[in-house]
């Protein structure tokens, strides 16, 4: 088709093959087009490519229609099938991104404090990190009733609190754990936890069903209550626990914490510590992930 | 059609009978669509019905567009999934797809009196083995050049339309369009249903200097 193309310059202008589509449709402007109908008067190769493009289109909209083998409406039983939604579509759904990605913070924030924690005093003033979250989370019940509650719960749950320090900072958590809710002391840690999870309480409550994460918020609170003995570190270790069950992810997070520190006394937190610095890591990775996956959902 | 975003509204609320009614005024669009795509009528027609379930699923996320252009891209994206996945088992192909039986004859030329670019197209029909043949050669083609080709030839689409059923902008589906044409034009001439137009411009060629 190409034979006599080169030597075939017509009006001086060049060829218009690439344009000749675009002329079948209508889509050049007014100059464009008398160019190329210029062109095609004198330029047979440029002609013939036209009329058989013509012919291709004028064949592929001759194409027959054909009807429909049959009805596709959808029964009632199809219908409902096709809505079902899995639990793993329902968690990283687009609505539910900001909820993980606040979760996602909650835990690096925790993450950080846990890090600055055990930098600067060791595990042993734990107190300490479970007041900061709690207070952040619940400033406005916790000044007013702070002072006359928690006292009491000191007094009564930590005899042996370790640090003078540490007890100042966890007067500071007592008071929005007794604001919130109870005034029990027990229960103190783990309400003060829930306050520090609220944030993400929302992506907590569907996500949990998916794993036994959410077997560990009980564990914890029964080994507060049992021994009361151990330092303010075993409950505070729990406390941070309620963040995690907030991820599918993050099952080494809520487990392994909890083992290494509650039974036994402060020589093995040490490595419970790390554990859940790793698991406030994993969590808060995983979270910021599953955001991103949920928000690129539409 | 007020009758018609009636039935969108209250098919995206979650009223079946709603839906059946967009189903059964779009059905023929969508089958041609597939069949066209897939060459096949059982896998147009498989194609189809997935189509409509994807579209009921997605139904309450519609919104702010021609309902026709959305259907048409979620059928148009079921089809081309189902392009890559027989490329994918290339063996299964064979069988259930592809030159289908008689395209061996649907290969061989045909008259060229068959189709003459003078007619209006409107006015003939194309033989069975004409469309076959078309048919073959639409498959020839790349998904993304025989995509556009299918939209905007064969059903008649805008560029504006197919550029938004296939989800490329509008110059891109131009070049689609003008490169399709062109193979699709080889290959209808070398099998002789589209007249070679080189006889032809040189009879325009002589009157024309007859004249002058």
């Amino acid at each position: 088709m190409s034979k006599g193309y080169e030597n075939n310059p017509i009006n001086g202008s060049e060829h218009v093959r690439e344009q000749l589509s675009d002329y079948m449709d209508g889509l050049l402007t007014a100059g464009e087009r008398a160019a190329v109908r210029a062109h095609m008067d004198g330029c047979v190769d440029c002609r013939a490519d036209y009329i058989e493009l013509r012919a291709t289109q004028q064949a592929l909209r001759s194409m027959p229609a054909v009807a429909a083998p049959r009805a596709f409406t959808l029964t009632p039983e199809m219908a409902r099938q096709a809505r079902k939604v899995s639990l793993l579509e329902r968690i990283f759904s687009h609505g539910n991104a900001p909820k993980l990605a606040t979760g996602s913070v909650v835990a690096f924030l925790v993450l950080f404090l846990v890090m600055a924690n055990s930098n600067f005093t060791g595990p042993q003033s734990s107190a300490a990190l479970m007041a900061q979250p709690s207070a952040k989370q619940a400033p406005t019940q916790g000044l007013s009733e702070a002072a006359p509650v928690s006292p009491n719960d000191r007094s009564s749950e930590s005899p042996d609190a370790s640090a003078a320090q540490a007890q100042s900072t966890s007067t500071s958590a007592a008071p929005s754990a007794g604001g919130s809710a109870s005034g029990t002391s027990p229960e103190e840690p783990t309400i003060a936890a829930g306050a520090a999870g609220d944030s993400s309480a929302n992506s907590q409550t569907t996500t949990s069903g998916l794993t036994d994460g959410t077997a560990s918020p009980p564990n914890a609170e029964i080994t507060n209550s049992e021994n009361s003995s151990p330092t303010t570190t075993t409950m505070k270790v729990p406390s941070s626990e309620p963040d995690n069950p907030t991820t599918t992810y993050a099952l080494t997070a809520p487990t392994s914490p909890n083992d290494n520190t509650s039974p036994t006394a402060a020589s093995d937190s040490s490595t419970g510590w790390i554990a859940l610095q790793v698991g406030l890591l994993a969590l808060g990775l995983a979270l910021a992930v599953g955001a991103y996956i949920a928000w690129r959902r539409v | 059609m007020p009758e018609e975003e009636r039935q969108i509204d209250a098919a995206r609320r979650g009223d079946l009978d709603a839906f059946n009614w967009l189903v059964l005024r779009y059905q023929n669009r969508v089958y041609n669509l597939c069949y066209r795509m897939l060459s096949d009528p059982d896998s147009a027609a498989d194609a189809t019905q997935e189509a409509f379930l994807s579209a009921w699923k997605a139904m309450p996320r519609f919104k702010g567009e021609q309902f026709r252009t959305w259907l048409l891209r979620i059928a148009t994206n079921g089809c081309l999934d189902v392009l890559r996945s027989r490329k994918r088992r290339p063996t299964q192909s064979l069988d259930s797809w592809g030159p289908q039986d008689g395209s061996e004859d649907a290969l061989e030329p045909l008259p060229i009196a068959d189709l003459d670019p003078s007619i209006d197209p409107e006015g003939y029909a194309l033989r069975s083995e004409t469309v076959a043949a078309i048919q073959v050669g639409l498959d020839l083609l790349p998904d993304d050049q025989r995509t556009a080709l299918v939209l905007v030839d064969v059903q008649g689409l805008t560029y504006e339309e197919a550029a938004s059923v296939t989800g490329a902008n509008l110059g891109t589906v131009k070049s689609r369009i003008n490169r399709a044409r062109s193979r699709m034009r080889d290959y209808l001439r070398e099998r002789g249903i589209v007249p070679s137009g080189g006889e032809l411009s040189r009879q325009a060629q002589r009157s024309i200097s007859d004249e002058t």
